[in-house]
């Protein structure tokens, strides 16, 4: 009898013990937000979750994606790029072009465009050996309104203004198509920003991360230790516009159409503050502050009536909350999560000792 | 290519020049002073254009109808540069100088803010007009032919007159830079703001006054570029401010001048190369600024700062 209560004991304490393990493991919020991400869908197609919000948050989660890359290069290698949505569009035009007008098999698309995005990624970063900070911000700006020239004038290939749509598209087994309420592209978006996300994670725990939070700190003294501030900078420009260019081939894989206006300073502008609001550092914060730029008005806030008279109202609650975070939690959102917690433990502790002492009378001890 | 022409091409140039250098103008003077680069520039811009408009539409002229229009445009004019004014005033003083670590990634990203939130504030206001908004009234409506070989030499007197009011305005605020003390001010915190501040210049002072002029240059700016585009928009002042941007950094932000000189060099670049290319001048426009940033990361008229570690 006294026996086995110690095994069930022991097992008990086990299982604790191992799931506490699995999660303080890093992935596991990583493949839990896949996870939770893939369920929506199915939801969907259960009828749970309308189809119009998931086709709503389709693009914000390919904006998390792109703003996940652009974290790295600002947050960890200090580089500041105005050009990201430019670099976006880039990926999504050429998937276009080679879907929609030579006719080539998408996947060939996807894989030119990554291409693409390498020697861009090359291009930018040796710019950003001669030209820094602010500069480099605004020259990266000039070739994003560049790009968005091309995409507005080079009707051959972009179709202009009026936008390159296609209505059905096939990539390796599977056929999209532009009627489609539920595609599967949906869950490629989720394994690619999951594998996305797990290696960006590795990324910056690793000898290379650690190289460019020291170059971001001062390049002169990660110089000095000996750290290519060619090699690096070349390295996280070059993840930066792979992760931007995956963002753009997905997004015309789940849309299927590609307007000139959508990749303009307002979207780059955009990302910048999900990434400011939520927290540099942080993924999870990223991910609030893209729901909070992108998703926030269409799903919450047009609710209230006010919001639905005025729609272009949300703009301003964004744009205070940018100003606010920025001046007072520079950590981001993030922060505020932690400060929270603190808040109700220190609150917790006190009611807790507060209750001791109406249940079990003042603690006498003097020590 | 006849002689009028080259002249109505040359002036369509100016007058867009006129404009953009005030905007860039406004974007260097706060780049020297608090080392950020102000988005806002063109946002703070658009709302007194809208502002400007609605004022003479619904209320001076309908309250003042026996004066006449161009005076009422002025007042309206000087109101919304005063308003601009007092709004950089709120920005520096109340945003930018209250945030916990003011450093210059934290103050871009408080400028981008105010970009949103004005670009929210606007259709919010003027909710019942924005879909037909008034047209914005010129400062003259009255128009110039001179008659040259191969046509008339068109001038419309408000673009002349923005022209004038730009070198007016530009060259009195050289002459505040150079012989007083706001402007010695200025040059001391625009090359080393601690080192100002030691010397016993007002920083502060000299910073907000900085934010509050630049603020109301771009209120003129949009206020006169609103009547020459003919119609008031969200996104009009746009294009000037990514402009403003490249001609600082084609000019050099280390200068006064330099910036200024970019801003006419681009809209007379533009229409040049219209006639090279009329589909892709602008994009060849930018590609030559690139390259002539890539080649003098300084800029044409800047000058290199040695740093020590």
């Amino acid at each position: 009898m006294k026996l086995e209560n110690k095994v069930t004991r022991t097992i008990f304490t086990d299982i604790k013990q191992s799931s506490r393990l699995v999660v303080r493991h890093p992935y596991f919020g990583i493949l839990l937000t896949g996870t939770l991400l893939l369920l929506l869908q199915v939801l969907g197609i259960a009828g749970v979750i309308r189809a119009s919000t998931i086709n709503l948050l389709t693009p914000v989660i390919i904006y998390y994606l792109v703003a996940l890359g652009f974290t790295f290069l600002l947050g960890y290698a200090g580089l500041a790029s105005l050009g990201t949505a430019g670099f976006v569009g880039l990926n999504a035009y050429v998937l276009a072009h080679v879907a929609g007008n030579l006719g080539w098999p998408a996947f060939t698309g996807v894989m030119i465009g990554l291409a693409i995005s390498i020697i861009v990624g090359v291009v930018v970063g040796f710019i950003s050996l001669r030209i820094e900070g602010m500069y480099l911000a605004i020259i990266t700006l000039g070739i994003a309104e560049i790009l968005v020239e091309i995409f507005r004038k080079f009707l051959a290939v972009t179709r202009g203004n009026a936008g390159f749509s296609l209505f059905r598209m096939r990539f390796l087994f599977w056929e999209f198509k532009q009627s489609d309420r539920f595609t599967f592209s949906y869950y490629i978006i989720i394994v690619v920003l999951v594998l996305v996300m797990i290696f960006l994670y590795n990324l910056i725990k690793s000898p290379t991360g650690r190289a460019m939070l020291a170059m971001k700190n001062s390049t002169s003294a990660a110089q000095a230790m000996g750290i290519s501030l060619l090699k690096f900078r070349l390295l996280a420009f070059i993840l930066a516009t792979i992760v931007a260019g995956l963002g753009g081939s997905l997004y015309f894989m789940n849309k299927l159409v590609s307007h000139p206006s959508t990749w303009g300073l307002a979207l780059t502008l955009n990302i910048l503050a999900a990434v400011v609001i939520g927290g540099m550092k942080s993924m999870y914060g990223v991910m609030a502050g893209t729901f909070i730029v992108f998703a926030m008005n269409d799903l919450l806030l047009k609710r209230l009536p006010f919001f639905d008279n005025y729609p272009s109202a949300y703009l301003v609650i964004n744009g205070m909350l940018i100003i606010l975070v920025v001046m007072f939690y520079p950590g981001g959102i993030v922060r505020l999560f932690t400060d929270i917690k603190q808040l109700v433990m220190k609150g917790a502790r006190k009611l807790k000792s507060s209750w001791k002492e109406y249940r079990y009378g003042k603690d006498m001890d003097p020590s | 290519m006849s002689l009028a022409m080259l002249l109505n091409i040359i002036f369509a140039a100016l007058s867009q020049a006129a404009v953009l250098s005030l905007v860039t103008l406004g974007i260097v003077l706060i780049f020297r002073t608090s080392y950020t680069t102000n988005f806002a520039q063109g946002s703070i811009g658009t709302l007194m254009a809208f502002f400007v408009t609605m004022f003479y539409t619904f209320y001076l002229s309908a309250q003042f109808p026996a004066m006449r229009g161009s005076t009422l445009v002025v007042i309206a004019i000087v109101t919304g540069i005063i308003l601009g004014f007092l709004l950089g005033l709120f920005i520096d003083i109340i945003l930018i100088r209250q945030s916990k670590f003011p450093n210059p990634l934290t103050k871009q990203m408080i400028t981008m803010g105010i970009v949103l939130v004005l670009t929210g504030l606007i259709p919010t206001i003027y909710a019942d007009v924005i879909d037909h908004p008034p047209t914005p009234r010129p400062l003259s409506t009255e128009i110039w032919r001179i008659p040259v070989s191969g046509g008339h030499f068109i001038i419309p007197v408000h673009n002349f007159l923005t022209i004038v009011i730009a070198i007016v305005v530009i060259s009195t605020i050289f002459a505040l830079l150079k012989y007083t003390k706001w402007g010695l001010g200025v040059r001391a915190t625009a090359s080393n703001e601690r080192v100002a501040s030691m010397m016993g210049v007002n920083t502060r002072f000299i910073t907000a006054m900085s934010w509050g002029i630049a603020a109301g240059i771009g209120s003129l700016a949009a206020a006169l570029y609103a009547p020459s585009q003919q119609t008031l928009t969200i996104g009009m002042m746009v294009f000037m401010q990514v402009n403003g941007f490249l001609a600082a950094v084609l000019g050099g932000f280390s200068t006064f001048f330099g910036p200024v000189v970019g801003a006419i060099m681009i809209p007379l670049l533009t229409v040049f190369l219209y006639r090279v290319d009329n589909l892709w001048n602008i994009a060849l426009v930018y590609m030559i600024i690139l390259l002539i940033v890539l080649i003098k990361p300084v800029g044409l008229f800047g000058k290199k700062i040695a740093k020590k570690v």
